[in-house]
């Protein structure tokens, strides 16, 4: 049975939930973006007058009063863009029990069966179009495809360019309409791929499709045969729904609001990360075996860093049993350059129902002590209780309290 | 230097000293044998440093002399189809090697930047039964740890108490106590840690004298002494943890069975537990003990007849931690032993109960 897929986005998402919140700002260029006295001052998102300007995303505020001088800077609201998004998926939840969030303004909705319902897939996606903008303000772009891959391709490259905002991609008419694309449009290529496959004279999707499958396995392994699959717009996956999901991993990652040199200031940065990761795998009931650390260096053009991971001992979500497997993993492997963003993650979870009890130490207690530090901060804020190195300089701790994602909630 | 020695012999102990030379190391020689001939005897040896084999066997030398040759030259010897191997070193450390119809050239080093290895001429300390020795380190380095982040438990502690030896090793969830004579010539009260890695070597010999002569010296080094061979080892400069004082003097619980069917029982639990960390409930009743295990793999329950004396008792363990010492346990039953539902379960020998001990912790639920 042909599947039936879409992928739906918003449009300039954070900067639409402003407008909508705020009519008066509609038809002006209008720019969501941090403090632009700090790293954060980038623009997180711009509407489509601001994009006129030639204001992208990621672009520093500065830049932005250069292109567009009358710009309007918003400062975020992260939970009223949680709450918008979570709404959207119960209004998707109206089409179709199997929708799966796949960043804060992008959705997976699996609509196989339901045209029987609400009519042809156009009409399905101009259907749900119309209730999010008449709901919540937001205007929503959907790529329509046979499996999650097309509906991505549909959307990012068609959908997000036509008036009406939905556009359908089939195994018949895929190699028509991506081939002749440049290859940076392919789902999956960033531009360290497309310089390499620039370097093997491909230059469009077509180009990629053209190549043996085993060239491309045997020269990038599974990454380069999905590639090739992606060409060929073709994608095994399904969309689960959330409620089936199992949590394989739980991490946490900044990006930090300078570069930092000093040892002792990232390993502070360290320890709340690792603090942070613990505790949401304690939320979860879990403890893991596996520890990945992720860091990247400060030179944007010369792209530095690293992810290693190393196996525990024994599972554990204990912040002090985990941290010094970082530190070491941090030590081996940092190259003593400036830091940009740090990141911590932890795998190979299980139920923390059974605990392997220990000669050497109280392992309980250690297990207690950090469910009753979960419980303080639950009830009493992330900041009612702290290890004394926050409190030294380099602690991220108290400028990101109370911001969602290191923007502001 | 020039010798002629025989092909097997030679063999047996180049293999020996492969064991121990480190594949890459800093200093360059460390990654040969070192081979020195002085009047019909050929004394071989290996190193990395922290531990260390040497050996002599007879040779027929023409010229005497040294030289540190790569560690390939065991598996020169061992594919030689001659029974009687010349060599010959050139004053630039060039070593010929000739036999019927094969002439090898190995680029040797100097053997001045061999290190000074340590030499067994100091009095013995204490001398252990060569079998009994090998039974004892079985017994208990299959439990010590492998993490480095617990240096004094990735050795053995031995402790020596007028003439009994005690060999404790744990990882912190399991320990193992072996207790065997000595002939304690010294008199000597000892406790040091022993790291596994040259008795793991040693054990896999077939030494043919009764006895090993065993001494420590000023550097912090023991050095064993059998057959042909010298083994030696450094210390850990660790303090072991006080762990012993976690068995329990009274059981609740008794439990009698027959060891195959343990480990039969254990290796098919395995067979699914090993899905979820090994995790096996058992149920000890009066006549049966019940194993259950589940992962998301699917499920297993098997009965196993036993005695029991005592309590009833329902436990959380480990089943690889249960099955490893079954097969270090001489004889046909085996004794295992609990306290209450969280304490430690004690396994031993069913009739020589003093001499060995393995103590493992339960899985709290």
């Amino acid at each position: 049975m042909r599947r039936i897929i879409f992928l739906a986005d918003m449009e300039s998402f954070y900067a639409s939930v402003e407008i909508a919140r705020d009519p008066s700002l509609r038809g002006k260029p209008v720019v969501v973006c941090g403090d632009p006295e700090r790293r954060r001052g980038i623009v997180l998102a711009a509407n489509r007058e601001a994009k006129a300007c030639g204001i992208e995303t990621a672009m520093g505020a500065w830049e932005c009063r250069s292109l567009c001088p009358q710009v309007i800077f918003i400062r975020p609201h992260m939970q009223d863009y949680i709450n918008v998004s979570l709404q959207m998926t119960e209004i998707f939840e109206r089409f179709t029990d199997r929708v799966a969030p796949y960043s804060i303004d992008e959705q997976f909705l699996d609509m196989t069966g339901c045209e029987s319902l609400f009519g042809p897939p156009r009409e399905m996606a101009l259907r749900i179009n119309g209730e999010i903008l008449r709901e919540t303000g937001v205007r929503c772009r959907i790529g329509i495809g046979e499996n999650p891959l097309q509906a991505k391709m549909a959307c990012d490259r068609f959908a997000k360019k036509n008036p009406q905002g939905v556009f359908q991609l089939t195994c018949e008419n895929y190699a028509g309409l991506t081939w002749p694309l440049p290859i940076r449009d392919l789902f999956g290529v960033g531009f360290r791929m497309e310089r390499n496959l620039r370097r093997l004279g491909i230059k469009t999707i077509g180009g990629l499709a053209a190549l043996p499958r085993e060239k491309m396995k045997s020269r990038w392994g599974i990454n380069g045969e999905v590639l090739w699959l992606n060409a060929h717009g073709i994608d095994y996956s399904n969309i689960h729904s959330r409620s089936t999901e199992k949590y394989k991993g739980v991490g946490h990652s900044m990006t930090l609001p300078r570069d930092y040199s000093s040892k002792e200031k990232i390993e502070v940065v360290l320890l709340e990360i690792t603090e942070e990761v613990c505790r949401r795998a304690r939320g979860l009931r879990k403890v893991g075996r596996v520890v990945n650390l992720y860091c990247r260096g400060a030179d944007f053009d010369n792209p530095t860093g690293f992810s290693r991971q190393k196996k525990l001992p024994e599972p554990t979500a204990v912040t002090m049993d985990i941290y010094p497997v970082v530190l070491r993993l941090f030590d081996t492997h940092w190259d003593r350059l400036p830091v940009r963003a740090l990141g911590v993650s932890l795998s190979g979870l299980m139920e923390d129902r059974y605990l392997q009890l220990s000669l050497l130490e109280d392992k309980e207690k250690k297990v207690r002590l950090g469910r009753a530090m979960d419980e303080v901060r639950e009830r009493f804020g992330i900041t009612s209780l702290f290890r004394a190195s926050s409190l030294t300089p380099g602690s991220q701790l108290f400028d990101r309290a109370g911001k969602i994602g290191g923007h502001e909630a | 230097m020039k010798f002629l020695a025989e092909q097997s012999e030679m063999l047996f102990y180049l293999q020996a000293c492969m064991k121990v030379s480190p594949q890459r190391s800093t200093i360059p020689s460390l990654e040969g044998i070192y081979l020195c001939c002085v009047e019909n005897e050929m004394n071989i040896s290996a190193t990395n440093l922290e531990v260390g084999i040497r050996c002599k066997f007879p040779a027929h030398t023409e010229k005497d002399g040294a030289v540190v040759l790569p560690a390939k030259l065991g598996e020169i010897v061992r594919m030689i189809n001659d029974s009687k191997v010349e060599v010959e070193v050139e004053d630039n450390f060039k070593a010929l090697i000739n036999c019927s119809n094969v002439n090898f050239q190995l680029n040797g080093l100097n053997p001045l930047d061999f290190p000074e290895l340590p030499d067994f001429n100091k009095d013995i300390d204490w001398t252990i039964n060569t079998g009994l020795f090998k039974e004892m380190i079985r017994q208990t380095a299959f439990c010590v740890s492998s993490d480095e982040g617990k240096a004094p438990l990735t050795g053995i502690q031995f402790s020596v108490e007028k003439d009994v030896l005690t060999l404790t090793s744990s990882d912190s969830f399991r320990l193992s106590v072996k207790r065997g004579n000595i002939e304690n010539v010294s008199g000597k009260e000892m406790n040091f840690i022993l790291p596994v890695k040259i008795i793991n070597e040693m054990v896999k010999f077939n030494f043919s004298q009764e006895k090993i002569l065993v001494t420590l010296d000023e550097k912090n080094q023991i050095l064993f002494k059998v057959d042909n061979f010298l083994f030696f080892s450094k210390l850990l400069e660790e303090k072991y943890p006080a762990i012993e004082k976690v068995i329990p003097m009274e059981f609740n619980t008794t439990l009698t069975a027959l060891k195959n069917d343990l480990v039969g029982c254990l290796q098919r639990i395995i067979l699914i537990s090993e899905g979820n960390n090994f995790i096996t409930k058992i149920e000890v009743r009066d006549k049966t003990a019940v194993f259950l295990a589940n992962s998301e793999m699917g499920s297993v329950e098997e009965q196993v007849e036993i005695e029991k004396q005592g309590e009833d008792v329902d436990i959380y363990l480990n089943s690889r931690f249960l099955i490893e010492p079954l097969r270090y346990i001489e004889g046909d039953q085996v004794k295992l032993n609990f306290s209450e539902t969280n304490g430690p379960c004690v396994i031993t020998p069913f009739d020589e109960e003093d001499a060995y001990l393995y103590l493992v912790l339960p899985i709290k639920s």
